[in-house]
């Protein structure tokens, strides 16, 4: 276990929970927002075409009955949306079943752990305290896993900051992804899960929020299970199999390129280099004073910290 | 003012849309295999101008009902006003440089077609154009003709009478055709009717981003689909 590995163990078992610790130079703190566990969903069908048929309205009972009516109406409406919407998900949450074993024992510590275990040394010297709010979402053919997670990024100066990153790991090639994702015990699954929230803290970490304010939008092509989709909005990063924009929504999507060979990628799927950058987006991510100067001159310093979740 | 001039423009839009119905609507008509093998001469390529996205609200069917409905999504509608539609018009400079990857001489007629302008061709028999392109073939020396031309584009929201019965999606109608001019007769014919809904919550204004990339992805896909026949196997 490396010096950054037992900096990391003794923040997970030492840490208290408290924010104060993007003020004191501790490195890193990760831990995880309210609800504690990572949200595990399947992808629900369109919610969309629930449409119900056209209501007369009653002639008689003058303004008053025609006002209830129209009321009525609507509350029939939202209530038939709403019902259709839950079944819908129910139905779509059962792809998941096959793998509750493995979702229900890791942990959010172990999930912290897992994706902290993969964050370089420099980003675990990072003075801010992310807090995250991880889901994830697994596709009906179960190819195709995506990660959207909702982040507190509290930085040492500022107020604190929400960003989302939606994540979408490489379609799965294989004959039976299910067996695939159940393989020992489930491991493929929580170590795809850990990869991408690791991959989506390092995003947070290297981008800034508006680094490309001014710059026009454009829609750009990626990768799904089934094909190819495609968003509007500005090209943030690029890698082998990699492109990261930021949505109109102004969240950081980081998806599977269209024009990647996946094969020739399979080290560092994630792996990615900032385009476009502003004189903001330049300037490197804040370090604590003295890791900054020189990491190695504090060793004292845990290199990085969970915080369990409370 | 600005309220009854909305409410007029719809009620024109549905019966101009009624209107259409009663034109018969012409089938798709696949592009031959060995088109570019076969056929020779030039090909010029025309777009109308692209009408302005707009909001529609079928279903809302009463004079009441347009008007709450046109009231209920002013916002919505004020955005979706601002959205270019440049990017489709920009077809005709990719499918020219397709056509052209395929040995294809391409005459790219940089007015905007006034089909208005152009006499109908009453005796048109199904399968042929149903406008008489005559003088764009003396005009610019083409022997066929490829219109493209976005017929409407926005977001729609289905209506029972005064509400909503669903989301607000975006959507798209486009069609395109090419025309052999000596005898008027369809080499090729697809109609685009895309639509689409929000990636989660729609209703986000003023800005409406989920709306807006939908209205981007259908946009791009309706390129998609017109360009296909023309790139090269």
């Amino acid at each position: 276990m490396n010096t950054a590995l037992r900096g990391l163990m003794a923040g997970l078992v030492l840490s208290t929970g408290a924010i104060a610790s993007a003020q004191d130079n501790r490195g890193l703190e990760l831990r995880m927002g309210e609800g504690n566990w990572p949200v595990w969903r399947g992808t629900s069908a369109g919610e969309a075409s629930l449409n119900t048929g056209n209501m007369m309205y009653p002639g008689g009972g003058g303004l008053e009955g025609f006002l209830a009516a129209v009321i009525t109406h609507g509350l029939i409406l939202h209530s038939s949306r709403a019902a259709m919407r839950n079944e819908q998900q129910a139905k779509a949450d059962q792809v998941l079943n096959p793998h509750r074993s493995a979702i229900d024992g890791f942990t959010p510590e172990r999930l912290l752990v897992a994706a902290s275990e993969k964050l370089a040394p420099a980003e675990r010297q990072s003075a801010q305290v992310l807090e995250l709010r991880p889901s994830y979402t697994l596709s009906a053919d179960e190819r195709t896993l995506a990660l959207d997670n909702a982040i507190r990024v509290q930085s040492p100066q500022g107020a604190p900051q929400d960003r989302i990153v939606r994540v979408l790991a490489p379609p799965l090639q294989v004959v039976d992804p299910s067996a695939h994702w159940q393989q020992h015990q489930g491991q493929a699954l929580q170590q795809q899960a850990a990869t991408m929230l690791a991959h989506s803290i390092q995003l947070i970490l290297s981008i800034p929020a508006a680094a490309t304010e001014g710059e026009p939008t454009r829609t750009l092509r990626y990768r799904t299970g089934s094909g190819e989709t495609m968003e509007r909005g500005k090209l943030l990063a690029t890698g082998c199999d990699r492109i990261v924009m930021e949505t109109l929504r102004g969240w950081v999507l980081s998806a599977p390129r269209m024009d990647a060979k996946p094969e020739a990628c399979a080290a560092q799927p994630y792996a990615f280099e900032a385009v476009a950058v502003t004189a903001a987006a330049a300037t490197p991510a804040p370090r604590p004073a003295a890791a900054a100067a020189d990491p190695a001159a504090s060793p004292a310093a845990p290199a990085g910290q969970v915080t369990p979740p409370h | 003012m600005h309220f009854h001039v909305r409410v007029w423009t719809l009620l024109i839009t549905a019966l101009m849309l009624l209107s259409g119905c009663a034109t018969p609507r012409q089938e798709s008509i696949s592009l031959s295999a060995d088109f570019f093998k076969t056929g020779s001469g030039k090909i010029g390529i025309a777009m109308p101008d692209a009408p302005k996205p707009d909001t529609f609200f079928p279903g809302a069917d009463c004079l009441l009902c347009i008007a709450a409905a046109s009231v209920n999504h002013r916002s919505l509608t004020n955005e979706v006003q601002t959205w270019p539609t440049d990017e489709f018009q920009s077809l005709k400079h990719e499918i020219q440089a397709l056509l052209k990857a395929q040995g294809q001489q391409v005459v790219l007629i940089d007015e905007p077609l006034k089909l208005k302008d152009l006499p109908d061709r009453k005796s048109a028999a199904p399968g042929q154009a149903r406008k008489d392109f005559s003088s764009l073939q003396q005009r610019n020396g083409i022997d066929r003709l490829l219109v493209i031309q976005l017929l409407h584009s926005g977001v729609q929201r289905n209506h029972s009478a005064y509400f909503p019965t669903g989301p607000a999606m975006a959507t798209l109608r486009a069609e395109a055709y090419l025309v052999d001019l000596p005898t008027h007769q369809l080499a090729w014919h697809e109609t685009v009717d895309q639509s689409r809904n929000a990636d989660g919550n729609w209703d986000e204004g003023p800005k409406f981003p989920g709306l807006t990339n939908a209205y981007f992805q259908i946009l791009e896909l309706s390129k998609d689909q017109i360009k296909k026949p023309f790139i090269a196997p």
